[in-house]
């Protein structure tokens, strides 16, 4: 069955792709493209992934996004230590993304998933695009993890349904 | 006095002018990156006026040929400037790192360490 297993570790080996963010130096600094080892990192910390079918992408942009900035301090009293956007989007547009909907630090962080490659590994795609879908990975073991199959519904991946489940 | 700028091409390149030298300024970089190309020539400049050997060095990491010095030093954003005394990092006018092409922030803290880097020299000659 695609996706992942809630009770399971989150898999080894994947990495995502993003551009350091510059905060307030947006004129003066570029931002550092980093390899982020997610295997790695997850195992230490309380993270919530968001997968989303593209960046700027009506949904994508209206809805799903907007509910995570609206919800980020309940999210870190609820003690999730960092919330990631994923695309297959390169980890240039997702930093212009980032920076576009007003996020100048790592309150949530915007990465690529290059190629939909961890995606693709988890059966949640749609061609090129990934599908819509959140995770929760609480030390290593994912805790949530569902997606949202009918078009413009952020019923299973928004910030409300992951909260819910934190 | 004076100097060019030293460009690091290794780890170990750093680590033996990090022996050799007291003072060390480096500029973190990218050639893709437009705040360092703008700042670039100035930077050139103060190790020209500044460069003392042995006691004041001005170098350049390229971050995308020596990712590993990257890493060590912490380096997110490009330019990213750093400071180092005796081979260890050191803070200047209170920053461990300056982030971005801030021309007045790194003028004043090359300017410090070419006051001391002279200092130095001065008592060293003298003896």
């Amino acid at each position: 069955m695609p996706g992942l297993t809630v009770g399971e570790p989150f898999p080894e080996g994947v990495a995502f792709t993003y551009v350091a963010p510059t905060g307030e130096l947006d004129l003066t600094a570029c931002g550092l493209p980093i390899q982020y080892d997610a295997s790695k990192e997850f195992a230490s910390k309380r993270v919530v992934v968001v997968a989303v079918p593209g960046a700027f992408t009506p949904t994508c942009q209206v809805s799903h996004v907007t509910s995570y900035i609206s919800n980020l301090d309940k999210l870190k009293a609820a003690g999730v230590d960092q919330i990631i956007f994923i695309a297959s989007n390169d980890q240039w547009v997702m930093a212009a993304w980032g920076k576009a909907n007003g996020i100048k630090d790592d309150s949530i962080l915007f990465m690529s998933d290059p190629g939909a490659a961890f995606s693709k590994s988890i059966g949640w795609v749609q061609g090129d695009r990934t599908k819509r879908y959140a995770l929760i990975v609480d030390h290593g073991k994912v805790t949530y993890a569902d997606v949202d199959e009918v078009r413009g519904s952020i019923e299973k991946s928004g910030a409300e349904a992951v909260l819910a489940k934190l | 006095m004076g100097g060019a700028v030293q460009h690091m091409g290794s780890p170990g390149e750093l680590t033996k002018l990090l022996s050799s030298t007291q003072y060390v300024v480096a500029d973190f970089y990218a050639d893709w990156c437009p705040p360092c190309k703008a700042i670039a020539p100035k930077y050139a400049e103060l190790a020209e006026q500044l460069s003392i050997p042995e006691y004041l060095t001005f170098v350049k990491v390229n971050v995308d040929k020596v990712p590993a010095l990257a890493q060590e030093h912490g380096i997110n954003a490009m330019p990213s400037f750093i400071f180092f005394k005796d081979g260890k990092r050191v803070k200047v006018n209170g920053s461990l790192k300056i982030e971005g092409a801030d021309w007045a922030k790194l003028k004043a803290a090359a300017d410090k360490m070419g006051g001391l880097a002279e200092t130095k020299k001065e008592a060293a000659d003298l003896k």
